[in-house]
């Protein structure tokens, strides 16, 4: 069984923060979601192969890594996401790791879409 | 000014590299520990560093200690942080680091704790300005820009030390302006401060980078040559001679015609005394002086 995602209804980031954390520079924003898209798919493998490996540190670095570049966005439930499993790693509890891990993913593939959507949006 | 900007993330790091250029600073941005500390390590590197705690090979703390082993310049360093435990803010400042960053990072305060390392890096420049000042003034004769008497006797020690140890030989040279006194009672002594000038850029001149020129009292100077032996010093004091009286010197509107004479002293392993050598160099500038001013005169020291 599938647990409900934590962020349901919340929305991915937080577009008022999210523009004080670029200075109202869109080319900035625009330049900060391509790097985060390049970046995230070795973060969540990095994840996965930790987790799969039971390797507590490296689950811990990369969802520490993971949780500073998805704050950059004010995308608070992947934060938390990642900080959770960040403190799961560290008191080497990783039960619960690879629900958690799967909800991450889910949560950063939809930050990333809105984040899409919101670079498309015309300026203004 | 030039901050430094270590960030592994790809992310962070562009966004904090915007941040610290629309504050109107130049940023040198690194990926790495290792890359962070040889560019904080050049003699022209960042006065100021902004490293990311959790970076592969070299975290930002390893960074940071490895910096303090340098006393000087000083590089203020701000750690970049998601973490916001005690124990690590306390590990942050055990390694010396001087402020933290958290991220993500708020413009306002990014602002402000790169004002307060702009400040302490400029107090420090400052004090360094300040402290070479002093050294030059302290080591230095004020008019000439020669050695002052204490540093050019500290060389004459050195060397005699040297040549003792490694033999070869050594000369000293005490060089003495004829009729200075009348320079200075006829034409006032700014005139006599020209010639002084003059007379100590002439003699530079004639010297090889290796040698030591001093001001050794009022219009007297003192050349300490190494690996001089009796002939090659001899030489060297005939064209410091010539040098002096080919062309009259410059004093506001004057020219004054001034000549030099010369004692030469050599030595060689083991060598003799300081003040044994200076005596002698001082003899032969007497000899020089009584035969006539204007030449050189050279004898062994012992």
């Amino acid at each position: 069984m599938i647990p409900p995602p934590l962020s349901a209804g919340e929305p991915a980031f937080d577009a008022e923060d999210l523009l004080v954390r670029v200075d109202g520079d869109r080319a900035l924003l625009v330049e900060l979601v391509g790097l985060l898209r390049g970046e995230s798919p070795r973060l969540l493998s990095d994840l996965r192969r930790s987790l799969a490996a039971n390797d507590g540190r490296g689950l811990q670095r990369a969802a520490h890594a993971l949780r500073g570049s998805v704050g950059n966005f004010a995308a608070r439930p992947a934060a938390r996401l990642a900080l959770e499993l960040e403190a799961m790693a560290r008191e080497g509890e990783l039960a619960g790791g690879a629900a958690r891990l799967a909800e991450l993913e889910r949560e950063v593939g939809r930050l990333e879409r809105d984040l899409a959507r919101l670079c498309e949006e015309p300026a203004g | 000014m030039r901050i430094l900007v270590a960030d592994d993330d790809p992310v962070s790091h562009r966004r904090l590299e915007s941040a610290v250029v629309r504050l109107g600073h130049e940023v040198v941005g690194v990926a790495d520990g290792a890359e962070a500390l040889a560019a904080l390590l050049r003699p022209d590197g960042p006065r100021l560093a902004i490293l990311d705690w959790m970076m592969p090979g070299l975290d930002g703390l390893e960074v940071c200690r490895a910096v303090r082993q340098r006393a000087a310049p000083y590089v203020y360093v701000i750690l970049l942080t998601a973490r916001d435990r005690r124990e690590d803010m306390v590990s942050g400042l055990d390694a010396e680091a001087d402020d933290f960053l958290t991220k993500p990072f708020d413009a306002l305060e990014l602002r402000a704790r790169l004002r307060s390392g702009e400040r302490v890096v400029e107090l420090q420049e400052g004090l360094l300005r300040a402290q070479d000042a002093l050294r030059v003034q302290a080591t230095h004769d004020h008019l000439t820009g020669l050695w002052n008497r204490p540093m050019i006797l500290d060389q004459l020690g050195r060397e005699v030390h040297r040549c003792a140890r490694g033999g070869g030989a050594l000369t000293v040279v005490l060089a003495d302006l004829d009729h200075f006194k009348l320079i200075n009672d006829t034409y006032g002594h700014d005139a006599g401060d020209a010639v002084l000038k003059q007379a100590a850029e002439r003699m530079r001149s004639e010297l090889r980078d290796c040698d030591f020129l001093g001001r050794y009292g009022g219009e007297e100077f003192l050349l300490v040559l190494p690996g001089c032996d009796a002939a090659a010093a001899t030489q060297v004091a005939g064209r410091v001679r010539a040098r002096l009286a080919a062309e009259p010197l410059c004093a506001g509107k004057l020219r004054l015609a001034v000549s030099v004479s010369l004692g030469v002293a050599t030595t060689s392993a083991p060598a003799a005394e300081p003040d044994a050598l200076i005596k002698a160099a001082d003899c032969a500038l007497y000899r020089a002086k009584a035969r006539g001013r204007n030449r050189v005169e050279a004898v062994a020291a012992a």
